[in-house]
């Protein structure tokens, strides 16, 4: 006891540590995907380090109807070069779309999961493991969530050894969604999936070092810790988030894992309105300490956000701009670098009081929960869209931001630029 | 002479009093909540969407899809019902698949579906070429989404991406500054308001060329009605939405802040009142907004009118304002509630089906579309995404079709 909680404190003192040192140094952008099978359309990148690089993955074409998205791969070293040009395809299917993926490293394989609609009525979740050489060990996706039902939406994390895969599922005969949980082997071996007691729409999880935190909710977001094997520790947690995202009713937030330390939650708050009534725009950060509890420091603060204290908020990264012109909102993505936290969030200008019409992706350290670069570092803002920011750390000061880039001549192109920290 | 004078002010006040006596105790005898007699025939379903299914998008069954927002509705005569969903148009098949049809690229001309940059806030279906017609205020085009060849294709009806000018003409030469509202008639006329901040003008799409029926002036305290030329409309940059009546010479409009129904006689191209329009009177004031009644004396709107859609099967026009929490129709001169909706907003079960009307919370709420067997779907804007479609059990079964499902 007195072990873990020495450990606590040293990962405590490491996650202040960072401080306000260093910076963020942005690299020349380069082009993962864009060209491809999938024609002009490409999109939800998400990205992992393991030994050394990063896997991006990415949904390669259409996933509507008639469509044959596939995920595709692409290895790109920590400096930022594209080592796949034209990327590996992960799970050649004759039929369906292949959609919603993400990656984790462990045991020396990365694992990528996705919802797959290859039996034309509804998703289910498949994986597959590929190895840093980027070769795909599994010619047979593996099934982690194949029956009766709609399963859609996982998330992947690793504890270093093996994989802990989320989701939510409909039950049969049942119009609510559950949460689910499966193991899955560095061999790649799934464990039967597991019914959370508990709904957990579009659920994410991060490992720390002792616990997963499984984050998941809509309008208010909740927190659980699970053990290594996916059992949740608290019997039951109140929504940890006190805030409701007004109007569109629907939040989307990142998570990130600090080692022995906590967890940071970025999500967005309400888009603009004509009325102002839901307030400015803002991505708050939220920090939950390792014993599952929000930062006392951080929810002394929560307890003042209301009319008044908008924009005062240490917690709340990007306020926009002042005449209204900018307004942070949507995806984001956030990190752990092995001193600090670092969260890269979407920031639209506005035009007509409330219509977003470009999007860039902005960038800031963290120290804890408190945002070290308050003016937000510019990490990609053309005069182009760029969206939905994915962000792997090697936990050495470098990291991979991947994103999508909405060319002027039509095509989305997967796109990545390194950040470096130190 | 002066003693006369007053005699006759006095008596000219004491008949204005009467007047206003007679016309609150007229006010207390029609409630603010006239039920109108189908009410009880109406029940709602979970059309697409999930409450639980949480705000990121996915295809499947279209009850257990995720991330719909609230969608603009285009029905189509052989059941399938379109939507337009923030930058995607979907389907829904009578079978209950929700797919993907267009939207996520980066493309505002014409392209492939799959290429295409989509903003909707307004959308129609034309049944002379199968197409689904959509605009967005910030850009300045009208396009559609047709099958070519079996696959989906957008493509510009009229304006140019990117150029925003009010100007007529040839369609690709024709310009426009912010396209809000489009109705099209079954021969594929569209019919579009068209403005910068607030819309102004009128536009009629058709055989290729862009036509300005009207430029309306603005004004919110009093209203023209009359021949087009001279009238006006209070919409500002939230709403203004429209839609065509029982046939292609009618065409209704949301007066938002005129807190009015406006009807439009586009043969005799003439505009009336033909429901509230009371905003700044003391009736309003007594009825505190949102009151059924006779629909020009005692109907009233709450925070303006901003959504109309018509039914064509039980000859009514569905309207209200965007925070109302029950839907009413304007028939027969009287504006109605014919969904109520006072169940309690957390428990009414919002996935199910076949749920009575009476059992249903709705905030926010209005219909966005009215389909050719007169079902409408309904968005509940402040509580879950999605859509639910009501019908009326009755007029279903004298038509010798389903409940709907």
């Amino acid at each position: 006891m007195g072990g873990s909680k020495g450990t606590v404190l040293l990962g405590v003192l490491a996650l202040c540590a960072g401080g306000a040192r260093g910076g963020i140094t942005v690299g020349p952008e380069v082009v993962v995907a864009g060209a491809g099978p999938g024609g002009a359309v490409r999109g939800t990148p998400e990205a992992a380090f393991g030994k050394g690089i990063c896997l991006v993955v990415w949904r390669e074409g259409w996933h509507g109807a008639g469509g044959a998205a596939r995920i595709r791969a692409a290895r790109v070293s920590a400096a930022g070069k594209v080592l796949d040009a034209g990327g590996i395809e992960i799970a050649p299917c004759r039929s369906g779309v292949q959609t919603a993926p993400r990656v984790a490293f462990a045991g020396g394989v990365f694992l990528v999961v996705w919802q797959d609609l290859r039996n034309g009525r509804d998703y289910d979740v498949l994986g597959a493991r590929v190895s840093p050489g980027g070769k795909v060990l599994d010619a047979d996706p593996v099934a982690i969530a194949a029956g009766a039902g709609t399963q859609a939406l996982p998330d992947v994390a690793s504890d270093g050894k093996g994989f802990l895969v989320v989701w939510q599922g409909l039950p049969a005969g049942r119009t609510a969604y559950q949460g689910y949980v499966a193991a899955v082997t560095a061999d790649g071996r799934a464990s039967g999936p597991t019914q959370l007691a508990f709904g957990a729409p579009q659920p994410q999880v991060a490992w720390n070092g002792s616990h997963y935190l499984l984050v998941y909710g809509t309008k208010r977001l909740v927190a659980r810790r699970l053990d290594a094997a996916g059992r949740p520790v608290e019997k039951a947690l109140k929504p940890w988030d006190g805030q409701v995202v007004r109007a569109y009713k629907k939040t989307v937030f990142s998570l990130a894992a600090a080692p022995q330390a906590g967890w940071l939650v970025v999500k967005h708050r309400a888009p603009p309105d004509y009325w102002g009534w839901g307030g400015p725009g803002a991505m708050p950060a939220y920090l939950v300490r390792p014993g599952g509890q929000v930062d006392a420091e951080l929810k002394r603060h929560m307890k003042k956000d209301r009319a008044g204290n908008w924009g005062k908020l240490p917690y709340w990264l990007d306020l926009g701009g002042k005449k209204r012109d900018t307004w942070p909102y949507g995806p984001s993505a956030c990190a752990w670098d092995g001193r600090q936290f670092v969260a890269v969030w979407q920031r639209y200008h506005i035009a007509q009081a409330v219509q977003f019409v470009n999007g860039d992706l902005i960038a800031s350290r963290l120290d804890g929960w408190k945002p070290l670069d308050p003016a937000g570092v510019p990490v990609a803002a053309s005069g182009v869209d760029e969206k939905r920011p994915a962000l792997a750390s090697d936990r050495s000061g470098r990291l991979l931001c991947a994103y999508e880039k909405y060319a002027a001549d039509g095509r989305v192109c997967i796109c990545a630029r390194t950040l470096h920290t130190r | 002479m002066r003693a006369l004078a007053g005699l006759a002010l006095a008596g000219g006040v004491a008949l204005v009093a009467a007047l206003a006596a007679a016309q609150g105790a007229g006010d207390k005898t029609i409630p603010r909540e006239v039920l109108d007699p189908s009410a009880p025939d109406w029940v709602l379903d979970r059309l697409a969407g999930n409450s639980t299914a949480g705000p990121q998008f996915f295809q499947g069954p279209a009850r257990e899809v995720g991330g719909l927002h609230k969608p603009y509705v285009a029905p189509a005569p052989d059941g399938t019902v379109y939507l337009g969903d923030q930058g995607r148009i979907l389907s829904v098949s009578p079978d209950g698949a929700l797919r993907l049809l267009a939207g996520g690229g980066a493309n505002r001309g014409n392209c492939p579906a799959p290429e295409a940059a989509i903003k909707i806030e307004s959308i129609a279906y034309c049944p002379a070429d199968k197409g689904v017609y959509f605009c967005h205020r910030t850009m300045p085009t009208v396009r559609r989404l047709v099958k070519t060849d079996g696959r989906w294709r957008v493509e510009v009806v009229a304006g140019a991406p990117g150029e925003k000018a009010g100007r007529d003409g040839p369609a690709a030469q024709a310009r426009f500054l912010g396209p809000r509202s489009l109705a099209v008639t079954d021969r594929g006329v569209v019919y579009l308001l068209d403005g910068k901040s607030s819309p102004k003008r009128l536009c009629r799409i058709a055989e290729g060329r862009v036509t300005t029926l009207a430029n309306f002036t603005g004004g919110d305290r009093s209203i023209a009605d009359g021949p087009l030329a001279g009238a006006n409309l209070s919409v500002t940059n939230m709403s203004g939405h429209i839609c065509l009546g029982d046939d292609d010479r009618t065409l209704y409009i949301a007066d938002h802040w005129h807190f009015a129904v406006r009807k439009i006689d586009l043969k005799a191209g003439t505009i009336a009142t033909v429901a509230g329009g009371n905003r700044h009177t003391a009736l309003f004031r007594r009825r505190k907004g949102q009151a059924d009644g006779p629909a020009l004396t005692h109907a009233t709107f709450h925070s303006g009118c901003a959504f109309v859609a018509w039914d064509p099967v039980h000859k009514a026009l569905w309207c209200g304002g965007p925070d109302a929490n029950r839907l009413r129709w304007l028939k027969d001169g009287w504006v109605r509630t014919v969904i109520p909706a006072k169940g309690n907003r957390y428990t009414w079960p919002q996935d199910a089906v076949g749920v009575p009307a009476g059992d249903v919370s709705l905030t926010w709420t209005h219909v966005r579309a009215v389909d050719a067997r007169g079902r409408a779907y309904i968005i509940n804007g402040a509580g879950p995404t999605g859509v639910w479609r009501g019908y009326n059990r009755k007029t279903d079964a004298a038509r010798g079709v389903d409940d709907g499902r």
